[in-house]
C-alpha cells in the first residue's frame, strides 16, 4: 500500500469512531435536555391544579380532546409562567418553548404503582418503571408514534401517594435519523478536513522519498559506484546514509568476488598452460609407441589407440575449459583480429590428422586459393572448429571419412563446411543440436553422445563472432555441419 | 642436403622428444634451451626456426624480432597459452605460423613441411609435381617424359592442382574457375572431364585422386 494512501485511512479509521462519539454525545445532551423540559412541564402542569383534578375524578384524568377536532381540547389550563428564578419571558430565549397544549404533548396520571386509574392511559413501558423504581426522577425513552416517532417521560412528582404521583408525559420528537445524520455529517466534514491536512503534510515527505528511491535506483544500476545525496537531517536522510553504507558493503563484496574470480581465471589458464607441454611430451611418447607395435599384435595396437583416444580427450577437455574461462570473461576478453581462415583450417587439419589416422578415418581439407579473411580470436574460433572436426572423427568408424572445406562464395562471406559419414545424428536430434544449454552435465561428465562441452564452446564461440551454425544429415549417412559468417575487407 | 631447423624450447623432455622426430624426418636439428643463446645465432644458418615463447633468458618474442630483423628465416612458434594476444603479437613481428600445444609429431612435422615447402612454380610458366611437368604458357603436358594431349579445360583441370600438388581442391571451386563459364557447368560435367583425364594420363591415372566430401587432388608421390 502507498504511503498516502495507508495515511489516508489511517486518519478515516481514527476520525470515524470520534465521528461517532460527537454524534453519542449529542444525543445524549440533547436527551437530558429533553427530560428537563417534559419533568418542569409535568410538574407545572400538576402543582397547578392538575393532581387535584385528578385526585377528584382519577377515572377520566386528564379529560380526552373533545370530538370536535381541535387541536388538543384538554382541560388543562394554560401553561404557567416562567419559573421566577428564570427571569421574565423575554429572558428565555434559549429555553425550549414550554410544551402547550398545541404542540402536541399529552400526559397521564398514574399511581404510585405506576398503575392509571384512567382507562385511556398507556401502560408504563418496563424500562421506564425500572428506571423510576430505581429512584430516578424523570426517565425517558423514544417510541414510536404513528409516522414518527415521540419522546415519553415519566416523571416523579413531589408527593408520593394519590393517582397522580406519577406522570407520563409524552411529546413529538423531531425526526431522529435528521439528527443522527446531522452529527455523522459533522464527523464527516472534520475527518475531510483533517485527512486533507494530512496529505498536504505528507506531500512533501512522500516526495522526498521519491526522490530517494530514484537516486538509488540509479546507483544501483552503476553497481554502486556512487553514492546517494543526503538531503536534510530528518529519517529520510537517515534513510539514504544508511542506504550508503549498505552500498558500501556491497561494492566491498563485489570487490572480493571480481578479485576472487580473476584469481581462479588466472588459476585455471595457468594450469591449462603448465599442463600443455607434458600432453604434448606423452602424445609423442604413444605416437612413438604406435609405430613401435610389431605387425600383428592387435591387443597392443588397441591398447595404444584407445590411449590416443583418452588423451585426445583430455587435451580438448582442458582446451575447451580455457575456451570456457574465455568466454566467461565476457566480449572484454576476447581480441578480435583479422585471422587467415585458410591457415586456420589448414592448423585444424594437422591437429586433428593424426588422431583421425589412428582410428582409420580419413581427413581431407581444402582451403581456396584466394586469402579468406575474417575478424574474430584465433584462437577461440580455432576451438570452435576443432570441437566440430573432432566430433566429426570421434563418432565414425574405421574407413570412414571427414571432409572440412573452407569456401568464399562471391557474397563476401564464408563457409566452413565439416562433412563426415559416421554415425550421424538422428533426424528427431538434429534441432536440438542448435539449442542453448542443451549440456545438462556435460561439463563435468563424459558425455555419451556427440554434444558436450565441445559442441556448447562451438555455440559460444560463434554466436560472439555471429557465426551462423547449422546442422544438416549427410548423405546418405553421418553429419554436415556448417559455419557461416561475413568475410573482413581488412588485408 | 638436410634442411636445418633452429629449434628454441626450454623444456627438456619436449625439446628432446621434438629434435628426435625432426631428425628422423630428415632435418639437421640444433636445440638451444635458452632465448640468450637463441640471440647469438645467424638465422641464415638455418631454412626454418621453431620457437617456443615461453623461454628463460629472453622472452620469445624478443629471438623473434631479433631474427625477423636479421633476415627472412620462417619462424613457426610453439605456444601453450590460449592467450590470443600472443598469438596475434607473434604474427605481427613477422612469425609465419605457430602450433599450439599440445601437438602430435605428426602435426608438427606437417606443419614444418607446409613451411619448407618449395613452390610448385620452379620456373616461369612451369609446373612440375611427380612425374608431371607442365608447360603452362606453351600449354604442353609431359607425364614421366612422354607427351599428353590434354583439352583447354583438362589443361586447365590439371593445371589448378598442380599449382598446389598435395591439396585437395574443392568441386565447386574448379566447377566455377575451370569449366568453360559459356556453357552451363556441373559438378557431373566436372567429374566427365576428370575421367577424360585420367584416361589421357594412362599408367598415371593415380596422379589425380578423387578426395571424399572435397574434390580432387594431385598426388605427386605416384611411382613414375
Amino acid at each position: 500500500m502507498r504511503l498516502r494512501t495507508r495515511l489516508a485511512l489511517s486518519v478515516v479509521a481514527a476520525a470515524l469512531p470520534l465521528a461517532g462519539a460527537s454524534v453519542w454525545a449529542r444525543r445524549d445532551l440533547e436527551q437530558r435536555r429533553v427530560a428537563q423540559v417534559l419533568r418542569e412541564f409535568a410538574v407545572t402542569r400538576m402543582e397547578s391544579g392538575g393532581r387535584e383534578r385528578c385526585e377528584a375524578d382519577p377515572e377520566h384524568f386528564p379529560p380526552r380532546p373533545g370530538p370536535g377536532g381541535g387541536p388538543r381540547g384538554m382541560d388543562v389550563p394554560p401553561p404557567p409562567p416562567p419559573p421566577p428564578e428564570l427571569g421574565g419571558d423575554v429572558e428565555r430565549p434559549r429555553r425550549p418553548p414550554a410544551p402547550g397544549p398545541d404542540d402536541g404533548t399529552r400526559f397521564w396520571a398514574y399511581g404510585a404503582d405506576l398503575v392509571s386509574r384512567n382507562r385511556d392511559a398507556p401502560p408504563v413501558a418496563e424500562p421506564l418503571a425500572a428506571e423510576i423504581r430505581g429512584g430516578a426522577d424523570v426517565a425517558l425513552q423514544r417510541v414510536a408514534d404513528g409516522e414518527g416517532s415521540a419522546w415519553e417521560a415519566l416523571v416523579r412528582m413531589p408527593w408520593s401517594e394519590g393517582p397522580g404521583a406519577f406522570v407520563l408525559v409524552r411529546r413529538r420528537a423531531p425526526d431522529a435519523d435528521g439528527e443522527a445524520l446531522a452529527g455523522l455529517l459533522t464527523g464527516v466534514v472534520v475527518a475531510g478536513g483533517v485527512l486533507v491536512a494530512v496529505l498536504f503534510a505528507s506531500g512533501s515527505v512522500v516526495r522526498r522519498i521519491r526522490r530517494l528511491e530514484s537516486d538509488v535506483r540509479r546507483t544501483a544500476a552503476v553497481r554502486y559506484e556512487q553514492p546517494v545525496e543526503v538531503r536534510g537531517g530528518d529519517e529520510v536522510a537517515d534513510l539514504a546514509r544508511a542506504f550508503n553504507d549498505a552500498a558500501a558493503a556491497v561494492r566491498a563484496h563485489l570487490a572480493d568476488v571480481v578479485r576472487r574470480e580473476e584469481t581462479l581465471r588466472a588459476f585455471v589458464a595457468n594450469t591449462t598452460h603448465d599442463v600443455m607441454t607434458p600432453l604434448t611430451v606423452l602424445q609423442g611418447h604413444l605416437d612413438a609407441l604406435r609405430h613401435a607395435v610389431p605387425p600383428g599384435d592387435t591387443d597392443a595396437a588397441e591398447a595404444l589407440r584407445d590411449a590416443l583416444r583418452e588423451v585426445d580427450y583430455t587435451t580438448s577437455l582442458v582446451a575447451n575449459l580455457a575456451a570456457a574461462a574465455k568466454l566467461e570473461a565476457g566480449p572484454d576478453a576476447v581480441l578480435r583480429r583479422p585471422v587467415d581462415l585458410a591457415a586456420l583450417v589448414e592448423r585444424v587439419a594437422a591437429r586433428h590428422r593424426p588422431v583421425a589416422r589412428a582410428q582409420g578415418v580419413e581427413l581431407n581439407h581444402a582451403v581456396p586459393e584466394e586469402r579468406v579473411v575474417a575478424e574474430g580470436d584465433v584462437t577461440l574460433l580455432e576451438q570452435a572448429l576443432g570441437n566440430v572436426v573432432q566430433n566429426a572423427i570421434r563418432y565414425n568408424r574405421a574407413g570412414g571419412h571427414v571432409a572440412l572445406v573452407l569456401r568464399a562464395p562471391a557474397s563476401g562471406r564464408f563457409e566452413i563446411r565439416v562433412a563426415d559419414d559416421g554415425v550421424g545424428v538422428a533426424a528427431a536430434d538434429l534441432p536440438r543440436l542448435t539449442e542453448r544449454g542443451f549440456r545438462g552435465t556435460s561439463a563435468r561428465t563424459r558425455p555419451s553422445t556427440g554434444t558436450g562441452l565441445g559442441l556448447d564452446i562451438t555455440r559460444g564461440v560463434c554466436d560472439l563472432h555471429h557465426i551462423e551454425l547449422s546442422f544438416e544429415p549427410g548423405d546418405p549417412t553421418g553429419l554436415v555441419v556448417t559455419l557461416r559468417g561475413e568475410r573482413s575487407t581488412s588485408a | 642436403m638436410r634442411e636445418r631447423i633452429l629449434l628454441v624450447e626450454d623444456d627438456e623432455a619436449l625439446g628432446r622428444q621434438v629434435a628426435r622426430q625432426l631428425e628422423e624426418a630428415g632435418y639437421a636439428i640444433r636445440w638451444l634451451r635458452d632465448g640468450a643463446a637463441a640471440l647469438r645465432e645467424d638465422p641464415h644458418d638455418y631454412e626454418l626456426a621453431i620457437l617456443d615463447l615461453m623461454l628463460p633468458g629472453a622472452y620469445g618474442l624478443d629471438v623473434l624480432k631479433r631474427l625477423r630483423a636479421q633476415g627472412e628465416l620462417p619462424v613457426l612458434i610453439l605456444s601453450a597459452r590460449h592467450d590470443t594476444h600472443d598469438k596475434v603479437r607473434a604474427l605481427e613481428l613477422g612469425a609465419d605460423d605457430f602450433v599450439t600445444k599440445p601437438f602430435w609429431p605428426d602435426e608438427l612435422l606437417a606443419r614444418v613441411r607446409t613451411r619448407l615447402r618449395r613452390p610448385a612454380l620452379q620456373r616461369e610458366g612451369v609446373l612440375e609435381a611427380g612425374p608431371l611437368r607442365m608447360d603452362v604458357a606453351g600449354r604442353s603436358v609431359q607425364v614421366a617424359g612422354r607427351r599428353v594431349d590434354l583439352t583447354r579445360v583438362e589443361l586447365d583441370l590439371l593445371a589448378a592442382l598442380a599449382r598446389r600438388p598435395g591439396a585437395a581442391v574443392e568441386r565447386g571451386w574448379l566447377v566455377d574457375n575451370v569449366l568453360d563459364p559459356e556453357r552451363e557447368g556441373t559438378e557431373r560435367t566436372l567429374d566427365v572431364h576428370v575421367s577424360r583425364l585420367r584416361k589421357k594420363l594412362g599408367p598415371h591415372a593415380a596422379l589425380v585422386e578423387t578426395v571424399w566430401g572435397v574434390g580432387y587432388r594431385l598426388n605427386p608421390d605416384v611411382p613414375a
